[in-house]
């Protein structure tokens, strides 16, 4: 889980996610989300995906899945700093749909608990 | 040589036999009962690995040749036969031995409690209601009874054959229209079209084009850019006073409004901080940080009202802006088309309402246009 590193704030959570991450299995991914998250009454998590290359980006796949996952505990799921051609493949698979893009740090400060 | 099938979903995953998840701190998530398996479209759902590559094989899964049991919507990867991906967004399992992926997920009973919440990444088909409190989530979303209370987002489209009851506290929002028979006390947004067959209760509506009420208009706010129709009877009694909100689009209006109620939490916090470091140095080095960020975040929601506000006084059009009611006008109602605002004052019937000039003008509706619109 070295690809993941997680800041926690009172009932946010922002999973920096690098290259690796979508590499991961998604069922080990859900799993350590699983344990990790509904310990708190998390109510946002923001993904960093500033590292993310396209090509993992079917990888969205495993992504979404993990999101379900917190979706169906009411979280609510941003995607932050995500690259344009990964940004174009979740847009053909309508994905996108199923998240909040963050465009600014601004966004992301005004989700962080105050 | 063998090979292993190694699976990126569960295999064994069956929907009959949920249970909710226990969590680390030994609580557990009732609403969370991982109703389906997601994948989507160019996801791998399944591998073939050389045996030695896996701990603990499945003796199921080992196979003298690498051939897919695959079902329908999955297919091999071109760059890599020795995958199998998803051709569409849907949910995987297993159907008589084959691997699967569905784009329809049917739900044939309630969801609640015993189904949890839902997300799916395709179309939804609820053949019973949605209990309060629980979210759903998906592409298209077909209800067959009564929703309350509840969280639902369709991405595009939503269909209730039955009403929404929304106890003050439930949303419905669709990425293009909504159809259902009946709401009350909740919130309605969708990009496109709202078509209510019978009557709307105090309810809060958000529609990107025109709204349709087939009968009563009671109580509530409607915020819409087009046409808004309302068949049987506009407004109510002085209890439950009745606005529409034209000429704005609705969903910027509707993140100012959020933004305003925030901008009223943040003031409030700040000051209950301020009191609580006045108190002394110690208070100050705990309360002055918050503070300082609640005033940042004010500064940052302050920037973003005023670009909305001046997105909304860019893009005025109110030529399109029309509401019409074939039935029955009760005073008390208002109508608000861009900067004008007009009250009724008397009971009228079958009328029209529009910007003319620089006024909201009230005109009798032809017989043909108040039948035809009566027809719809």
């Amino acid at each position: 889980m070295d690809d993941i590193s997680i800041r926690d704030y009172a009932d946010t959570i922002i999973i920096h996610c690098t290259n690796g991450f979508l590499q991961l299995d998604a069922i080990q991914f859900m799993d350590v989300c699983r344990k990790l998250i509904p310990q708190k009454a998390i109510k946002s998590i923001i993904f960093d995906l500033f590292d993310i290359t396209s090509c993992e980006i079917f990888s969205a796949g495993n992504l979404l899945q993990a999101v379900s996952h917190f979706t169906g505990l009411n979280i609510r799921t941003y995607l932050y700093q995500i690259p344009e051609s990964c940004l174009c493949i979740l847009q053909k698979t309508n994905l996108i749909d199923f998240f909040a893009i963050l465009e600014s740090e601004e966004d992301m400060l005004l989700l962080l608990p105050d | 040589m063998a090979y292993y099938l190694k699976h990126y979903f569960d295999p064994d995953f069956n929907y009959q036999q949920r249970a909710p998840v226990s969590t680390y701190g030994g609580s557990v998530a009732h609403r969370y009962l991982a109703y389906v398996q997601n994948v989507s479209m160019g996801q791998v759902l399944a591998e073939f690995v050389p045996i030695g590559d896996e701990d603990a094989p499945n003796p199921k899964y080992i196979m003298e040749r690498p051939n897919f049991p695959a079902g329908p919507n999955c297919v091999p990867d071109p760059e890599n036969p020795l995958r199998l991906l998803a051709e569409k967004n849907g949910y995987v399992f297993y159907l008589d031995g084959k691997i699967c992926v569905k784009i329809l997920l049917n739900v044939r009973q309630n969801i609640g409690i015993g189904t949890g919440n839902i997300f799916f990444v395709n179309d939804l088909n609820v053949h019973g209601g949605i209990h309060a409190g629980f979210s759903v989530t998906a592409k298209n979303i077909k209800v067959r009874d009564l929703i309350e209370g509840a969280f639902v987002r369709a991405t595009e489209t939503f269909f209730a054959q039955n009403g929404f009851n929304g106890a003050g506290k439930g949303f419905i929002h669709a990425g293009r229209s909504i159809r259902l028979a009946f709401c009350e006390n909740g919130e309605l947004a969708a990009k496109e079209n709202i078509l209510i067959d019978q009557s709307c209760l105090n309810s809060t509506l958000y529609g990107g084009k025109n709204i349709m009420i087939k009968g009563r208009l009671q109580g509530g706010t409607v915020y819409a850019n087009r046409l808004v129709v309302v068949g049987e009877r506009l407004g109510g009694n002085s209890t439950s006073p009745t606005r529409i909100f034209m000429g704005h689009d609705p969903f910027i209006t509707r993140q100012i409004v959020e933004w305003e109620q925030e901008i009223d939490r943040l003031r409030q916090k700040h000051m209950t901080y301020s009191v609580e470091a006045a108190k002394g140095e110690f208070f100050q080095k705990q309360y002055g940080p918050k503070c300082a960020f609640i005033l940042r975040k004010l500064q940052i929601i302050g920037e973003k009202r005023k670009q909305l506000w001046e997105k909304i006084s860019a893009a005025q059009d109110f030529s399109q802006c029309r509401v019409a009611v074939p039935g029955e006008i009760r005073p008390g109602t208002e109508i608000t088309i861009g900067p004008k605002s007009a009250r009724i004052t008397d009971y009228f019937s079958c009328m029209q309402f529009f910007l003319e000039g620089n006024e909201i003008v009230m005109r009798p509706l032809s017989r043909e246009e108040a039948t035809s619109l009566s027809r719809h």
